[in-house]
């Protein structure tokens, strides 16, 4: 069975990459970008990972818009948001927008929890790939 | 024939003469008139003619009396031949023409003679008497002194004491009237300083709520990193095989581990408070909140003998509020009474209508209470009196608590007294007036 490939957009490096490595002894294969224009390069590229953990707030590239972008490309790739602030739930209600997250979460993330959400996209994205929606 | 125009001229060549009056009668009944006559003599021929006039007593009144004098006086003529002397006019005291004046008339024949005399009914009177010269008249003007009393004293005493109530009562009305005005202003200058300390209050708190969030932001991206690398620090530990110290890294790590947890939660129920500022709004029955809400709650409370009562009101208002905010505060309270409780105890959830507009709900515990000297500080954020133990507090739930209440237009208060127990009391409109929710950015 193949690894799930996360992809981890985040401006904080330090973060990204210390949270990489945890996931990845975990089972995951995890690549880090840390701006959105990478991230999105990636996605053009075709190089498409499972689901994507997505900063709410990034600079030049607002979190919303750059999961827009990522659904334009692949509706099927699951994006779990994560936010070091309280205004990203509260946001993503008022946001009229086509595409939703697949969850959010608050930083600092426990683990445990945003294994079992990464797990659960997958599930998504495969019984989405399955009845046709998408690669 | 010569003029007989001015008086003087005929006195001069003339003398004339006044008979007194005489009653003569006409036929038509008894009248009073008087008679003047005049001798003419002629030095020419040494003839003498008397003109002859009668006067009839009535016409002599009417030019009497249209001397205005006023109302209160009396105006006649006296004759001063006889005794008495007769009136010679009416006299509305004294009586028609012809009766006695019952007086004395002054000796002196030349002028004005005033004098002050008692009249009826013991009245001050003025009088004045003049002798008509060339005639056996006087004329007598009476005049009654002071409208209003007997005694001119006596007025003054009335007139006194009229003015001095007068002035008493008046006094008094003014007195009471500023008393009033100035109460309804103290009043409301009160109720304004009231209202400004009340407003700066929540505006301090929702700078200070602000502050708060504001720093938690910064602080969280740090705190995430750090809670990831200890977390792999972990993760590495377990994977790897032992060596010297490795029980002590460990557990030093779980140490900053739990650290880190602490502030995570700090900072989680801080945006937490930050990001609800976005109210949404259902119909709620308080009843049916109250009773989800003791739902959530930890079987802590059965565990520890503490029982809850609800004493919900049969007919209560349907209000419009937000209901995961309103389970929020009432799960804060309902444990924050647990804990003062400890063990063995009560917790009496109370809801009632106050009026068309307003609910009211009390959580009444027979906890330790809360002393006079900090039940002024419960609210403020970072205060707790649970800072030992298993349970360490934040000091954020009444905070929080407090933050939410105001926003959904209610009011909260506490009551307490130590040893006995303490009440807290919430008071919810029906409908929150959208227009003065304090909106904060972003979070």
């Amino acid at each position: 069975m193949s690894k799930v490939k996360v992809l981890v957009v985040d401006d904080e490096i330090e973060f990204a990459t210390t949270l990489a490595e945890r996931l990845n002894i975990r089972g995951f294969e995890t690549t880090c970008c840390f701006c959105t224009e990478d991230a999105l390069a990636l996605i053009h590229a075709r190089e498409f990972p499972d689901v994507v953990l997505l900063d709410l707030k990034m600079p030049h590239m607002d979190g919303m818009e750059t999961l827009e972008e990522i659904k334009k490309y692949n509706p099927t790739i699951e994006v779990i948001m994560l936010t070091g602030h309280g205004g990203g739930i509260s946001l993503i209600g008022a946001e009229r927008k086509k595409h939703s997250p697949f969850d959010c979460i608050m930083k600092p993330a426990d683990i445990n929890e945003l294994t079992s959400k990464i797990n659960q996209a997958m599930a998504k994205r495969q019984l989405a790939i399955s009845k046709g929606e998408g690669v | 024939m010569e003029n007989f125009s001015a008086l003087y001229a005929i006195r001069r060549y003339f003398s004339y003469s006044f008979f007194p009056m005489t009653m003569s009668s006409t036929g038509t009944g008894v009248r009073p008139f008087l008679t003047i006559s005049v001798n003419f003599f002629n030095k020419n021929n040494g003839q003498t003619w008397i003109f002859r006039t009668s006067i009839d007593v009535s016409t002599l009144n009417r030019y009497i009396e249209q001397i205005g004098t006023g109302p209160l006086s009396d105006i006649f003529i006296v004759s001063r031949l006889g005794e008495p002397p007769l009136l010679q006019t009416s006299s509305e005291q004294y009586g028609p023409p012809l009766s006695p004046y019952p007086f004395e008339l002054p000796h002196s024949r030349i002028g004005i003679t005033i004098s002050e005399e008692r009249g009826v009914w013991d009245y001050v009177v003025l009088k004045a008497v003049s002798f008509i010269e060339g005639s056996p008249w006087a004329l007598v003007l009476l005049k009654h002194g002071y409208l209003y009393g007997k005694d001119w004293s006596f007025f003054k005493a009335r007139l006194f004491f009229i003015v001095m109530i007068s002035t008493i009562v008046a006094l008094f009305i003014i007195l009471q009237i500023t008393k009033l005005f100035v109460g309804r202003i103290r009043e409301a200058d009160e109720k304004r300083e009231s209202m400004m300390a009340e407003i700066e209050h929540t505006s301090k708190l929702a700078s200070i709520g602000r502050l708060a969030a504001g720093i938690a932001h910064e602080i969280n991206n740090p705190l995430a990193i750090i809670s990831a690398k200890t977390g792999l620090i972990t993760d590495l530990l377990e994977l790897s095989e032992n060596f010297k110290y490795k029980n002590k890294i460990e557990a030093e790590i779980q140490g900053t581990a739990n650290a880190v947890e602490r502030c995570k939660v700090i900072t989680h129920r801080l945006l937490g408070f930050a990001r609800r500022m976005d109210i949404t709004l259902e119909s709620i029955s308080i009843n049916s909140l109250m009773k989800e809400v003791l739902s959530f709650l930890d079987q802590e409370a059965l565990y520890r003998g503490i029982h809850i009562d609800l004493d919900l009101a049969e007919s209560i208002p349907i209000i419009e509020s937000d209901r995961g905010q309103l389970q929020q505060i009432f799960l804060n309270l309902i444990n924050n009474a647990i804990d003062a409780i400890g063990k063995d105890g009560k917790v009496i959830i109370k809801t009632s209508k106050r009026d068309d507009d307003t609910v009211q709900v009390d959580v009444i515990d027979n906890g330790k209470g809360i002393p006079q000297d900090i039940i002024s500080h419960i609210f403020d954020p970072f205060f707790t009196t649970k800072d030992t133990g298993e349970k360490r507090g934040t000091g954020l739930g009444l905070f929080i608590t407090y933050g939410i209440i105001k926003k959904l237009g209610g009011h909260i208060s506490v009551r307490s007294t130590v040893g006995t127990g303490t009440t807290f009391t919430v008071i919810l409109p029906t409908k929150i007036n959208l227009s003065r929710r304090v909106h904060d950015v972003e979070g």
